[in-house]
């Protein structure tokens, strides 16, 4: 029997919600924005989109503190032409993780593939690593 | 300062082990049917035995299948002459072979059965085996003790992770030494970085044994492989006998 791993179902996942949603690149990371799973079209560098996101979860976490609100939910990072970095962050089994989707437009919509990819890592996991 | 007892509280394997393991010069005399072997230790090595006109290894493999007798450790005894060049872990597997021919036991506190020893050997190279589906690029794995002994290895490449097994373990014992000099906290785990490969060692509960996990650069991710090894660790943790 060849089953496939947990790791590699995470990587499938990432890469089908890039398909579906047209996204070119997706990283999931630990809270110090080391890659745990990623999928990304050619051209596309995860290793320098999970540093990013390390940044953006500190700012994020700092400016959560300052202004004493509850812990975060998303952080997005808007360019002059529409394109974003949309950073979810949530908690798997006391594991801090952040998944990072790059939205090529303004226009296009993620928040319902993102949520449905954060409810298949927290199955995944609890599938093959509880 | 010295130490003296019976063969019957502590078996000579463990009287080697722990006087190596502690890194002391000493001299190790040990009586049994009125025949009388010493051992010199340089700094964690067996450099020299003698018993009677014997001297060298086969002192060592001889005196090993001696359960019943006394001994006497006194620290800070040089060597008078260094006629073993084999490690301490060498000298002790090589007995335990010669002494599994023979059906002796061999460590007082081993595993009851060299079956059980081997059952619980292939459900550690098991557990290896699965860590390396789930690392991305995985290239090997070893379970170590302390001592550079593996209990487990597992490879998909290449590699031979028992011959750096020993070195490994002398690499984390310096880093953690480092790190409690510096007052750094707790090790988390050890990274190695090279051209090509990425070298990650994780402590099991306790510091007795390490989990070493290779896996090349080129499709291996970090978070991956720390967070797939901080698991593992627990499972083969768990798996270890009480």
């Amino acid at each position: 029997m060849n089953q496939i791993s947990g790791s590699n179902q995470l990587k499938n996942l990432l890469a089908q919600m890039n398909a579906e949603g047209g996204f070119p690149i997706s990283v999931l990371t630990d809270s110090q924005g080391l890659t745990i799973a990623w999928s990304a079209s050619d051209g596309m560098d995860p290793e320098r989109q999970s540093a990013a996101v390390a940044y953006m979860q500190k700012a994020a976490l700092q400016v959560g503190k300052q202004l004493g609100m509850a812990s975060t939910d998303e952080i997005s990072f808007v360019d002059t032409n529409g394109q974003h970095l949309v950073c979810r962050l949530f908690d798997v089994d006391n594991h801090c993780l952040i998944l990072a989707v790059m939205i090529p437009d303004r226009d296009r919509s993620y928040r319902r593939a993102t949520n449905h990819a954060v409810h298949q890592i927290h199955k995944i996991w609890n599938q093959f690593w509880k | 300062m010295g130490m003296q007892g019976n063969l019957r509280d502590m078996a000579i394997a463990d009287l080697i082990q722990h006087t190596c393991q502690d890194r002391k010069t000493a001299q190790l005399r040990v009586e049994h049917s009125g025949q009388q072997a010493i051992l010199y230790f340089d700094k964690g090595n067996v450099v020299h035995a003698s018993l009677g006109d014997q001297a060298g290894e086969e002192v060592i493999y001889a005196i090993l299948r001696w359960e019943e007798g006394k001994f006497d450790l006194e620290g800070g005894v040089m060597p008078p002459e260094r006629t073993i060049k084999q490690s301490w872990s060498g000298l002790l597997l090589e007995g335990a072979r010669r002494l599994d021919e023979t059906g002796i036991s061999f460590f007082q506190s081993e595993p009851e059965t060299y079956l059980e020893a081997n059952e619980m050997a292939q459900k550690f190279e098991d557990i290896l085996k699965e860590l390396g589906g789930e690392v991305n690029g995985y290239l090997a794995s070893t379970l170590t003790g302390m001592d550079g002994i593996n209990l487990a290895s597992h490879t998909k490449a290449k590699v031979d992770p028992e011959a750096v097994s020993a070195q490994m373990a002398m690499l984390i014992k310096l880093v953690h030494t480092s790190v409690e000099k510096l007052g750094a906290g707790e090790i988390e785990d050890n990274l190695t970085t090279t051209d090509n490969a990425y070298l990650l060692i994780r402590f099991l509960p306790g510091k007795q044994y390490y989990l070493g996990i290779a896996a090349d650069r080129k499709n291996g991710n970090l978070g991956n492989m720390r967070l797939i090894s901080k698991m593992y660790v627990d499972r083969l943790a768990k798996a270890m006998p009480r």
